[in-house]
Order: structure tokens, then C-alpha cells, then sequence
């Protein structure tokens, strides 16, 4: 069976129903039960709070990330992804794969905030592309 | 691209190569690129700002041969801006939502 007790180093990032907001408490310590129920260690919790989405989901334009960060095998990814998905109020959630030093820059310099929209720091490289 | 393909063309029939004709070539600066550059700039999802400056304001990712990057960075930012736009961190388009 695939990965059974190697430990990985893995991410998982979730977005929050904003009206749902208030329960990310909840969300937070059931996620963290479910890792450490399958003999994981979650070593880093955070939260950057509410954010624009980049685009609307289910009407919704803004949400609320968070990000775990924990060490455990495979199947406490699965069982965590399956219960992300059966979670009402969850718009969005990424499960990676990381390795080490990575992991230790982005809990040093995550962002939240830079709360600025996405779309406008290109300028320079859309007029250069025009230039062409 | 178009630029540089066709400098190179013309050349053949006056056979030129030890006068070197002037090729019409722009002035270009060779980019070189930015994560080789700085080895302490990683590339990741979740810095978008990091990311964003390699994304076109409708939302497209700038191909390597106007940013400079390398194969492999660019390979590793279109992993990124991959999964930022699946978390909404990115859009695919700004067309209007």
C-alpha cells in the first residue's frame, strides 16, 4: 500500500467560508485531531485570516486561509483530505508535499500581510511583453 | 520570438558571415535568470508577491523568453502558479467574475 509508515513533511492549506469564520477554531483543533490520530505531528499552525479570493467561489469573495503544517504518513493525508471535503464551509484546500528548508523559510516570511490583489504587480511584464 | 528569427535569416545569400552584414538585432540585455541569481529566492505558492510578478495583469504566465528565467525555475514557478490558482490565491483570468 502506498506510504504506509514513512513520514513525510507536508503542507495543507485551506480556505474557509468567511460566514464559517468564527469556526475555524473548530476546523483547526478536528484537523489537528485527525492528523495526530494517525500518529502525525502537526508543527505549525497558521492562520492569515481573511483574504480576497481571486475569483469567486460559491459567490463568495473572500475567504479564510490557513495553513497546517505537520509531519505524518500518507494516510493521514487522505484521511484529512476526505474529511475536507466532507466538511461544509470549505471552499478550497491544497495538500503539498515539502521539503525541509523550504518549510522553515515560508513559517520565517508567510504572508498575510500583503493583503494586495494579485493581479496589478505584472505591470512591468505586460509592457515589456508588448514592446516585443 | 519573431524578432530574433528573423535577424538570423538573411544572411545566407550574401554570404556574409566574415563582414557580418547588419543583422537587424535589437540591443537586447541577456536576462539572466532571477532565482539563479539570488539562491535564496525560492519559489513557492504562497508568495504571491514573488509570483505574481512573473503572471500578466489578465492573469497568464509570462513565458521565460521575456522574464529570462531558466527551464527549471520557470518549470518550478508554473508548478506554483499552478496550485496558488487552485487556492484562489491567483486568478486564471480576470475576464470579469
Amino acid at each position: 500500500m502506498e506510504g504506509d509508515k514513512t513520514v513525510t513533511l507536508y503542507e495543507t492549506l485551506f480556505v474557509v467560508h468567511p460566514e464559517k469564520g468564527p469556526r475555524l477554531k473548530e476546523f483547526i483543533e478536528r484537523f489537528k485531531k485527525i492528523i495526530e490520530g494517525q500518529e502525525g505531528t502537526v508543527s505549525h499552525v497558521d492562520e492569515w485570516g481573511l483574504r480576497d479570493l481571486a475569483y469567486r467561489i460559491e459567490k463568495q469573495g473572500k475567504g479564510v486561509y490557513t495553513l497546517l503544517q505537520y509531519r505524518s504518513s500518507a494516510r493521514a493525508v487522505e484521511e484529512l483530505e476526505r474529511n475536507l471535503k466532507l466538511t461544509d464551509g470549505i471552499l478550497r484546500y491544497l495538500t503539498v508535499r515539502t521539503d525541509e528548508e523550504s518549510a522553515t523559510a515560508a513559517v520565517s516570511k508567510s504572508p498575510s500581510e500583503e493583503q494586495k490583489k494579485p493581479a496589478d504587480a505584472s505591470v512591468e511584464q505586460e509592457t515589456d511583453r508588448k514592446a516585443e | 520570438m519573431a524578432q530574433r528569427e528573423m535577424g538570423a535569416r538573411p544572411g545566407r545569400e550574401r554570404g556574409d558571415d566574415e563582414k557580418g552584414a547588419p543583422r537587424r538585432r535589437p540591443m537586447f540585455r541577456r536576462k539572466v535568470c532571477r532565482f539563479c541569481a539570488d539562491k535564496t529566492l525560492r519559489i513557492d505558492y504562497k508568495d504571491i508577491k514573488t509570483i505574481s510578478q512573473f503572471v500578466t495583469e489578465r492573469g497568464k504566465m509570462t513565458p521565460s523568453r521575456i522574464t529570462g528565467n531558466c527551464a527549471r525555475h520557470q518549470r518550478l514557478l508554473t508548478t506554483a502558479i499552478k496550485r496558488a490558482r487552485s487556492v484562489a490565491l491567483l486568478p486564471f483570468t480576470t475576464a470579469k467574475n
